[in-house]
């Protein structure tokens, strides 16, 4: 219901801030406005770093410093020439260049961020914020040091220069252009992926994704808005110092982000709004102000916890389902999948030991193109540790990895996904809340070629290549089964279906060796038989299939092959039917008869 | 009077409902089974009984008091354990850490005769427990693990075990000895609602059974009724794949 009226509350919002300025006199309100829009374009930049990808960053005040002085140093180095003195071109060079500068600071934040994770990224931040601010101290010659550096050259266009009254509806505008360019990045692919990223690394890695460089990219986002934040405040302070850009201020702008409501569109906005006009408001209290202004944000985080706007988007989250039901493969949608060149994989002597103990030795593994080969053993065989080797999650000891013939080396688990590689998770890795449908056109993302930038400002390519996998992604969803879950977050799913979201990624991936870990866990007889019939299928349309499973039902009556491992060694390797009958596999793993009826 | 009572259970997730209706009840030393396929409620259920999640309505009495609305540490002080799904151990710790914890209900009193005592028959149902006592409880296999789930319920001494999906990621191998456990704990005196996918193991063991479909129960009955019935056996059981 709420989500009809924010198109409304955002154009009245957006009047308001059109034409009340006209009726107030004085500059002091417009100076307040031009302060909150640019607070506002920093906490965004926040936003989509902390709120969207999950990375937590105390630094950045001193991106948007970076921004500042750039601009501030190149536009008092220009405005004497008498080019840039009549066009004001200076400006908005240093505006590019500063945003430039802030972002390639960007790329250097993330490098700590490639290992360390939360509370202790927000340290590498602070301590990234602190060597910033004492360089502009120390640097003299250069930054001014603490006296920082003053008449930096107003905003101009030609021979106009901007006062306050008139630059306010300059940075109205690219606040609102701000605003439009998060709300197009979170709602294209590149959005999917950040978001995903929040969750589960692991898992975005598995669907072909180069973690490493979409962090990069993040961090590059998120300072470019920092820094383009900083260049509008220099021009609008026409004085910079380092007092401007503080541990507090940093803190501010996270205060801000969680205040409104990390991860979501206005909600950063809010915050930079409250929180910075708010102190505004109270300055009757005296020396009492500060103890409100905390006691105040206290008390919302208490009883907001997700923020402000957090509040609105659990309201709206409504369930779509109409019915529940068991999950049927729709083998319609079946047909409509691409057919695939299955690949074959050779595992040759590999040997794998943690610590002192040896998990793998001398293990050898032959799956044939476009089969179904299944991998059996008690727990703890080895099994796992297989597969991880195989999709380079774990380095190899000694050993040697085929595929189609040629020895390979699978570096990581996306160069595994590019080599044709898709697996699921024994131990399931989804994204959070995202949607049935999100999980899936995140896999089939990988191939689109339109590029990131075509998605963001909206290139017709790009638009269509969307709907493409969107559609995509809708069959794969429909051929597992999930089709009534669609729009569901994943993590109120039940678990068997999370197993099926699982292979429904994976699909997405177009891989041409599926590796499923136990897809069969928690599924009911009428399920794993639908599961078995879905296998099949997929083996039908080329692709090569390896399982692990411990349904033997399943395993027994769709595998063309079987190996079994026990404490780490090959104990059997054959048809189903011989496999059964083993006196070893019956002794190690299947136990009385019973169990494999 | 039944141990447990549960009458017109609704439970729901913001405005899904995922369990409609739902009403049953356990006497005491009985196995019941709950059977449903995926997304019917049963996980729900469990959480509900015991207490980590809110029910929307609806009443659920543990031994004649009403249990609705109690927070959980309460409820698993009255005596109901559940084993949750995906066993949920702490990794880092140690399995005698990990029992420990489920002892707290009665270490905190500092009662330490009692729990080396259900430690003891923990151990003594699975001998592969005591093993590995002073291992961190991550590194043990799926059915050591599972294992050690169960006995972190069983030391808080409890009249009712709840177990979801004990059966989840094991070898047919290990199921035997986890399922032979039920039936030596129904032996003692406990009283067991299971949840399981692995349905002719879990008919094989229990007295009664409910099919739970769409968050209400559909179909009920003793085991020996259910494992003859058309719609159990291809819908649970899956005569043939």
């Amino acid at each position: 219901m709420t989500e009809r009226f924010v198109p409304w509350l955002v154009g009245l919002a957006l009047a308001a801030l059109i034409v009340l300025p006209i009726f107030v006199q004085g500059t002091y309100y417009r100076f307040l406005g031009i302060v909150v829009f640019i607070y506002g374009i920093v906490a965004v930049g926040l936003n989509i770093l902390a709120g969207y990808a999950g990375q937590f960053s105390l630094g950045h005040a001193a991106l948007m410093a970076i921004g500042a002085y750039t601009t501030a140093l190149l536009t008092k180095a220009l405005a004497p020439l008498p080019f840039f003195a009549a066009t004001g071109l200076h400006i908005w060079f240093g505006v590019f260049a500063g945003t430039l500068v802030a972002a390639v600071f960007g790329a250097l934040l993330a490098f700590p961020a490639l290992r360390v994770r939360g509370p202790y990224l927000a340290m590498v931040t602070i301590a990234f914020g602190w060597v910033i601010f004492k360089i502009l101290q120390e640097w003299v010659p250069v930054t001014g040091g603490d006296l920082g550096l003053s008449s930096i050259p107003k905003a101009q266009l030609g021979p106009y220069f901007f006062d306050t009254g008139s630059f306010y509806y300059v940075v109205l505008g690219l606040f609102v252009a701000t605003l439009i360019l998060q709300y197009r990045l979170i709602n294209s692919e590149l959005g999917l992926r950040i978001l995903a990223i929040k969750h589960s690394e692991i898992a975005v890695s598995s669907i072909g994704i180069n973690v490493y460089r979409l962090k990069v990219l993040v961090f590059v986002i998120s300072a470019a808005f920092a820094g383009f934040g900083g260049t509008l405040f220099a021009h609008q302070q026409n004085y910079v110092s380092p007092d401007n850009f503080q541990f507090f201020s940093s803190v501010f702008f996270l205060l801000a982000v969680l205040f409104g409501g990390a991860g979501t569109l206005m909600g950063p906005v809010i915050g930079a709004a409250v929180l910075t006009i708010l102190p505004e408001l109270l300055q009757d209290f005296e020396k009492f102000r500060l103890i409100i202004y905390g006691g105040f944000i206290l008390l919302t985080l208490y009883f907001l916890p997700n923020g402000v706007m957090g509040l609105l988007a659990a309201r709206s989250m409504g369930a779509r389902r109409t019915a529940i039901d068991s999950t049927v493969v729709d083998a319609k949608s079946a047909d409509k999948l691409a057919t695939t060149v299955g690949i074959g994989l050779q595992l040759h002597n590999i040997c794998k030991s943690f610590g002192g103990l040896q998990a793998l030795r001398d293990v050898e593994l032959r799956v044939e193109p476009g089969t179904i080969h299944a991998l059996i053993g008690p727990n703890g065989a080895g099994k796992t540790t297989l597969i991880n080797i195989a999709t380079g999650f774990y380095p190899l000891d000694s050993g040697e990895i085929v595929i189609d013939g040629r020895p390979v080396t699978v570096r990581s688990l996306d160069d595994a996904a590019n080599q044709g590689i898709v697996r699921t998770f024994q131990t399931i890795k989804l994204f959070g809340n995202m949607t049935v449908l999100e999980h899936v056109v995140v896999g089939c993302a990988r191939h689109s070629t339109s590029g990131y930038l075509g998605a963001i400002i909206g290139r017709k390519t790009a638009r269509h290549e969307a709907a493409r996998n969107i559609a995509i992604a809708r069959d794969i969803i429909s051929f597992v089964g999930l089709a009534l879950y669609e729009n569901m977050p994943a993590n109120s799913l039940a678990y068997g279906h999370r197993r099926l979201l699982e292979i429904a990624r994976a699909l997405a991936v177009r891989p041409q060796l599926l590796l499923l870990d136990e897809p069969a866990a928690g599924l009911v007889a009428e399920e794993i038989h639908t599961l078995g019939r879905l296998i099949r299928l997929l083996r039908a349309s080329g692709m090569t299939v390896l399982l692990v499973e411990h349904h033997m039902e399943l395993v027994t009556s769709i595998s063309d092959r079987v190996t079994v491992l026990d404490y780490g060694v090959v104990i059997a390797d054959g048809p189903p039917a011989a496999i059964q009958r083993d006196e070893r596999v019956i002794a190690a793993y299947l136990g009385n008869p019973h169990a494999a009826a | 009077m039944p141990l447990l009572e549960v009458d017109d259970l609704h439970v729901s997730y913001g405005k899904l409902e995922v369990v409609r209706g739902l009403s049953f009840a356990i006497e005491p030393g009985e196995i019941i089974t709950i059977l449903g396929s995926n997304g019917a409620g049963k996980t729900t259920t469990l959480k509900c009984l015991a207490g980590l999640l809110p029910r929307a309505k609806g009443r659920i009495e543990f031994s004649g008091k009403s249990i609705a609305d109690m927070p959980a540490h309460q409820i698993a002080d009255l005596g109901l354990a559940l084993v949750p799904e995906g066993r949920q151990l702490f990794p880092e710790h140690t399995v005698r850490e990990n029992l420990e914890l489920g002892a707290y209900r009665y270490l905190r009193r500092g009662w330490r005769a009692d729990f080396a005592k259900n430690l003891d028959e923990v151990c003594e149902l699975f001998p592969r427990v005591r093993e590995r006592l002073d291992q961190p409880a991550g590194l043990l296999s799926g059915g050591e693990q599972q294992m050690v789930a169960i006995g972190r319920a069983l030391v808080s001494r409890p009249q009712l075990l709840l177990l979801d999906e004990p059966s989840l990621g094991l070898a047919p191998i290990v199921l035997h000895s986890i399922f032979d456990a039920f039936a030596k704990l129904k032996a003692r005196g406990l009283t067991l609602l299971l949840v399981e996918q692995m349905a002719w193991l879990a008919l094989e063991t229990c007295d009664r059974a409910y099919i739970l479909e769409t968050g209400a129960i559909t179909l009920s009955g003793s085991s020996r009724e259910l494992k003859s019935n058309a719609r159990v056996i291809q819908a649970y059981l899956g005569a043939t794949v």
